[in-house]
């Protein structure tokens, strides 16, 4: 326990970020310039007379997106301790604009830690987290193309600001209106919304509150015996609010739509374990037999209002609203482990230990799982393998293996479910029930059989380093499995696949002083082999509904996990009527892309489509370097992934040269036509070109300068001067640097938080972005 | 020595006493074990399948892509390969429209399925329950008709499976099969639904026509022309005087109307682009215990 201390210390930054990539986009002559090829392609008079009239037009992107979005951050920092009690607070503030025009984040943060020994026999800590954080968003990541930065992509840059509707206009900037005086929009089958508007009139405000407190206590019994037990209750509540305001939608008279939604979670656990211990001599025999529960309680109430008279008030003001609905759910699930431990310290050298245990989840019915493990470790220089006089001061060496369960699929699958629909025959209102899900009620807990091995070093001059190889194979793992539709439902989870993961992982470390340096490096190398062994019965065929394609993800036997699914390219068709066979069936048209049809049938259709890369990274590595002298310290943190491709979804709307919307610079230069027969972009293609193919998948490789910060500490002399422990100056910045082959916005990218559908989709998401920062850091 | 007697008695305690703990009830949604209980139970169970016919995948639209375009009664002159493809006959067995078509008629079969299978044992009005099991088998002919129609031999599954361990794979039936079941249903329907019905539910000449055209499009001419004459004759319909009436909105419904799936306008007008499930399923993904 340290001495009676006190030390407060004060940390604050400022900054701005900017986007990291932007695509180059279509002026607004460039757009008329594009609009009068592809209507020539077509055997129509150009529409615009001199494209160049329209000038710069409206550059969308530059308005959507701040030059500069601010951000500041201030933390304060304290310890207090005595003989055998410490405790430690933090509270930190954090205001950040969003780099997209009407989005920011704030944060508010206080965490309190306390630790005492009361006395001989007892330890007791505690921690405690209250948090709150509150955000505007504006829609992004929308899987139809509504998202801001789609729209951005998209609009006109020959409308401006007040447009809300994406339209043709003619010669002099005037809406071009169909035979019954409608205005044409330019993307027929899909509206597409000025993002501007939308960004100011979609507003989506949510917050996320959270209280957050654990205490453990451990106590002496006797000088062998010992009781320890931890208890951690976590209560999160999430509000999310957001109104459509009526302006965007003019041809509807609905009047705004509003919606408020809550959710309540309650989330304990509990770990509780009497432990043993016998010692004799240099050997040690730890017992500890206890158990682990935990529940967790998710309640979600959420109302929904439309037809507002007066858009005012919006979403807290629903009762105003004329048509309202409601919607409500609870989720619980609750867990269970019994464990008994034995570890046994042989001479100082040796150590072996064998974990029993079983698990139950309410998941699964209660059925209890067993799962051992054993492992084993053996100190290399007390073993006498190492002298320890050489280069090398100590190793390690370990190997393990055991089982280990996952519980992490939706509750409730082992019942059916009927969802209730109201709809209208003829003017009769109508409800009906129908079950959208049957019961899985042979489900249970994911098993996976995991080994271990590996060591680690440590070098004389302040090396060190570990190299561990795993794997780990599941044996059961839960499976969306496709069913026939004769059985009335599109998909049952089972538990029938094969996976296995296997691996190795590096670490090396340098902390020494060389000179007048300090060093302290590490680097860390990550490679993992994640593959299919069995899927069930069948392919299967996954990956959510993204711009209206789906299915381009396929989990099968000997692909890797993440395989991506689509057609192979075989170049563009330069001579008409050829026996190419084509997605549509018709004859090949020139200067459209040819598909290869891989079983050779005379059809392009579904079965010809391929693995064409993996979503997973093959390699993620980082390293880090902190080196400081006469008072300046630098930082730096370079992180990479490898061996992973990016769905780039984007293409499909900045390269669809079918004159619906607005391309890249990029892909205008592209574009096939019989003066450019080098162009690889096709005039035109089939499903609005929304077909997963070669062009989207991108390599996503990526080696990225994560942060760096260089600072200088004030002299000690100063220091002294004014009774301050420390000042620290600073200036850092996060993701400044990028090196990489992808095209798009996020090399870092998944579509809706990483879960298995949509990971490596890039559509639309929140751009990534740099952040400079310069701060000070004072300790009293 | 004590303190670890006690631990190990809650330990078994707890283990014994969990299986309480360790249930679980779904609050938010009925069940199969839950439902099929009441008069309303069976309402709604029928009601279902006439929200089904008007699904985009059957009568709602794929169904006359399908069936129009493969056919020259239907020009396509849009982008999408899929549908496309009907018109020239190129599809490959994984387009979309005719999965449509098959796993909605199937939705619909499994849903007529349910009725029969569930709702006799339903404490209602017997002459209610007679109405409600006569309009599922109605239905259930007319999917497996129109799935023998187009697909030829399919499975024929007149069960209702609603778990896991009740699924069991199915090989196809022989038109011969499919057939024989959809008279027994359509007969069944025709004895037992009432001569006239509300708008948008089968009456016992629908059941009777269906079976006519069944019969005619087999050339089996004789049974085509018996329960033909057993509409004809009951003079609730009768035909147009002008054809040409017959092509236009305004008349949609007419003397001829025997028995139509029926679309609401009101539905329509609610289309609104944006999806409050958006903001809906933030929460839900920005949680962090799941």
């Amino acid at each position: 326990m340290p001495q009676e201390a006190f030390s407060v210390d004060f940390q604050t930054f400022t900054g701005y970020q900017n986007t990291y990539k932007l695509p180059t986009l279509l002026d607004g002559s460039g757009f008329a310039a594009y609009q009068n090829d592809v209507g020539t392609n077509e055997g129509n008079d150009p529409v615009y007379t001199n494209p160049n009239n329209f000038g710069k037009g409206y550059d969308w992107q530059h308005q959507l997106y701040r030059k500069a979005a601010l951000i500041q951050n201030y933390r304060i920092n304290l310890n207090v301790s005595n003989n055998n009690t410490s405790f430690s607070m933090l509270g930190s503030y954090l205001d950040q604009s969003g780099i997209v025009n009407h989005s920011g984040l704030k944060r508010y943060n206080l965490q309190a830690r306390l630790a005492s020994r009361p006395n001989d026999r007892m330890s007791f800590n505690s921690s405690m987290v209250l948090a709150r954080s509150e955000s505007n968003s504006v829609l992004t990541d929308d899987p139809n193309g509504y998202g801001v930065v789609t729209g951005a992509y998209l609009f006109s840059p020959l409308l401006g600001s007040s447009d809300i509707l994406n339209y043709h206009v003619d010669n002099d900037g005037l809406p071009m209106n169909d035979n019954e005086g409608r205005s044409l929009d330019l993307l027929s089958s899909h509206k597409i919304l000025n993002p501007i508007a939308l960004s100011q009139y979609a507003s989506s405000f949510s917050t996320i509150s959270r209280l957050f407190w654990s205490s453990r206590i451990s106590y002496d019994i006797t000088d062998r015996l010992s009781f320890y037990s931890q208890l951690g209750v976590d209560g999160i509540f999430n509000e999310d609010f957001s109104y459509f305001g009526s302006v965007l939608q003019p041809e509807l008279s609905v009047g705004g739509v509003g919606m408020n939604a809550k959710q309540q979670s309650f989330n304990w656990f509990n770990e509780s374990y009497l432990s043993y211990q016998f010692i004799q001599g240099s050997n040690v025999l730890k017992a500890k037999i206890g158990a682990e529960m935990q529940g967790t309680l998710v309640e979600l109430l959420s109302g929904q209002s439309r037809g507002f008279d007066n858009e005012k008030l919006g979403y807290y003001a629903l009762g105003s609203g004329a048509t309202k609905t409601i919607g409500s759910s609870l989720d619980e699930v609750q867990w269970f482990a019994a464990m008994a431990n034995l570890d046994y310290h042989l001479k100082s050298t040796y150590d072996i230990n064998l974990i029993l245990r079983t698990d139950a989840s309410s998941r699964f019915g209660g059925d209890f799982v067993f799962l051992p493990a054993l492992g084993f470790n053996m100190d290399l220089k007390a073993a006498g393998v190492l002298s320890g006089e050489g280069w090398i001061s100590g190793a390690n060496f370990y190997a393990g293996a055991g089982r280990v369960g996952n519980q992490q699929i939706p509750s409730y699958l082992r019942f059916s479910q009927l969802d209730q629909s109201v709809f209208y025959l003829g003017n009769t209102e109508l409800k009906s029930f129908v079950p959208t899900r049957i019961a899985s009620d042979q489900l249970q807990m994911e098993i996976s059989n995991q080994f271990d091995l590996g060591g680690d070093f440590v070098v004389r001059n302040g090396f060190m380093g570990s190299l561990e190889y795993y794997n780990r194979t599941t044996t059961n793992a839960f499976i969306e499995m496709p069913m026939p539709y004769y059985k009335g439902v599109a998909s049952l989870v089972t538990n029938s696949g094969v996976i296995r993961n296997a691996g190795i992982e590096m670490t090396a470390g340098f902390k020494n002083q060389i000179g007048k340096f300090d060093w302290n490096v590490n680097a860390n190398i990550a490679f993992n082999s994640g593959k299919v062994i069995s899927e069930g019965s069948s392919q299967i065929l996954y990956g959510s509904n993204v711009y209206g394609m789906n299915d381009w993800l396929i989990f099968d036997e000997g692909e890797a996990i993440g395989a991506i699914y689509g057609f192979e390219i075989n170049g563009m068709v330069t001579t008409a009527g050829t026996d190419i066979a084509t997605l549509d069936g018709e004859v090949a048209k020139v200067g459209t892309v040819s598909y290869k049809d891989q079983n050779e049938d005379g059809l392009i259709d579904h079965s010809d489509r391929v693995v064409l890369g993996s979503v997973t990274p093959d390699l993620v590595y980082g390293f880090s370097t902190k080196v400081s002298s006469y008072g300046f310290d630098l930082s730096l943190l370079f992180q990479g992934v490898a061996g992973n491709e990016i769905v780039n979804f984007n293409k499909v709307i900045l390269n669809n040269i079918n004159g619906t919307g607005n391309i890249s610079e990029e892909a205008y230069e592209n574009m096939w036509s019989a003066t450019n027969q080098q162009g690889d972009l096709p005039i035109s293609t089939p499903n609005d070109g929304k077909i997963v193919d070669q062009s989207l998948v991108e390599n996503g490789s990526y080696l990225r300068l994560k942060y760096f910060s260089i600072g200088y500490n004030l002299p000690k002399i100063l220091l002294e001067k004014i009774k301050v422990q420390g000042i620290n100056i600073f200036i850092s910045g996060n993701n400044i640097f990028t090196l990489t082959k992808y095209s798009g916005m996020n090399p870092d990218v998944s579509l809706f938080n990483s879960e298995a559908q949509n990971m490596g989709a890039d559509f639309g998401g929140y751009p990534s972005s740099k952040l400079w920062s310069i701060g000070f850091k004072i300790g009293l | 020595m004590r303190s670890l007697a006690y631990f190990i008695v809650f330990l078994l305690i707890c283990i014994t006493g969990c299986k309480d703990f360790l249930q679980e009830e779904n609050l938010s949604y009925l069940d199969e074990i839950d439902f099929y209980k009441t008069s309303e139970d069976a309402e709604n169970a029928i009601n279902a399948i006439y929200n089904l016919l008007d699904d985009q995948g059957a009568y709602g639209a794929s169904y006359w892509r399908v069936k129009g375009l493969a056919s020259d009664e239907g020009l396509y002159e849009g982008n999408f390969s899929d549908i496309a493809t009907l018109a020239n006959a190129s599809y490959g067995s994984s387009n979309s429209e005719i999965k449509n078509v098959w796993s909605s008629f199937y939705a619909v079969a499994y849903a007529s399925n349910i009725v029969i299978e569930k709702v006799p044992s339903i404490e209602m009005d017997s002459a209610r329950k007679v109405v409600v099991l006569a309009e599922a088998k109605f239905f259930r002919g007319l999917a497996y008709m129109e799935l023998q129609r187009l697909f030829n031999e399919v499975p024929l599954m007149l069960d209702a499976p609603f778990s896991d361990s009740e699924t069991y794979l199915m090989p196809q039936s022989n038109k011969a099969s499919i057939q024989q079941q959809v008279v027994t249903d359509l007969e069944h329907a025709v004895t037992s639904l009432p001569l006239s019905s509300a708008w948008g539910r089968p009456n016992s000449y629908a059941a009777a026509a269906l079976l006519s055209r069944m019969y005619f499009l087999n050339q089996d001419y004789a049974q085509a022309k018996k329960w033909a004459m057993l509409v004809i004759n009951s003079t609730a319909y009768s035909l147009e005087s002008d054809v040409n009436s017959l092509f236009k909105n305004l008349n949609d419904v007419n003397n001829e109307t025997i028995f139509a799936i029926t679309r609401s306008f009101i539905i329509i007008l609610m289309k609104i682009y944006y999806l409050h499930l958006w903001v809906g399923q933030e929460i839900i993904q920005s949680h962090p215990l799941f």
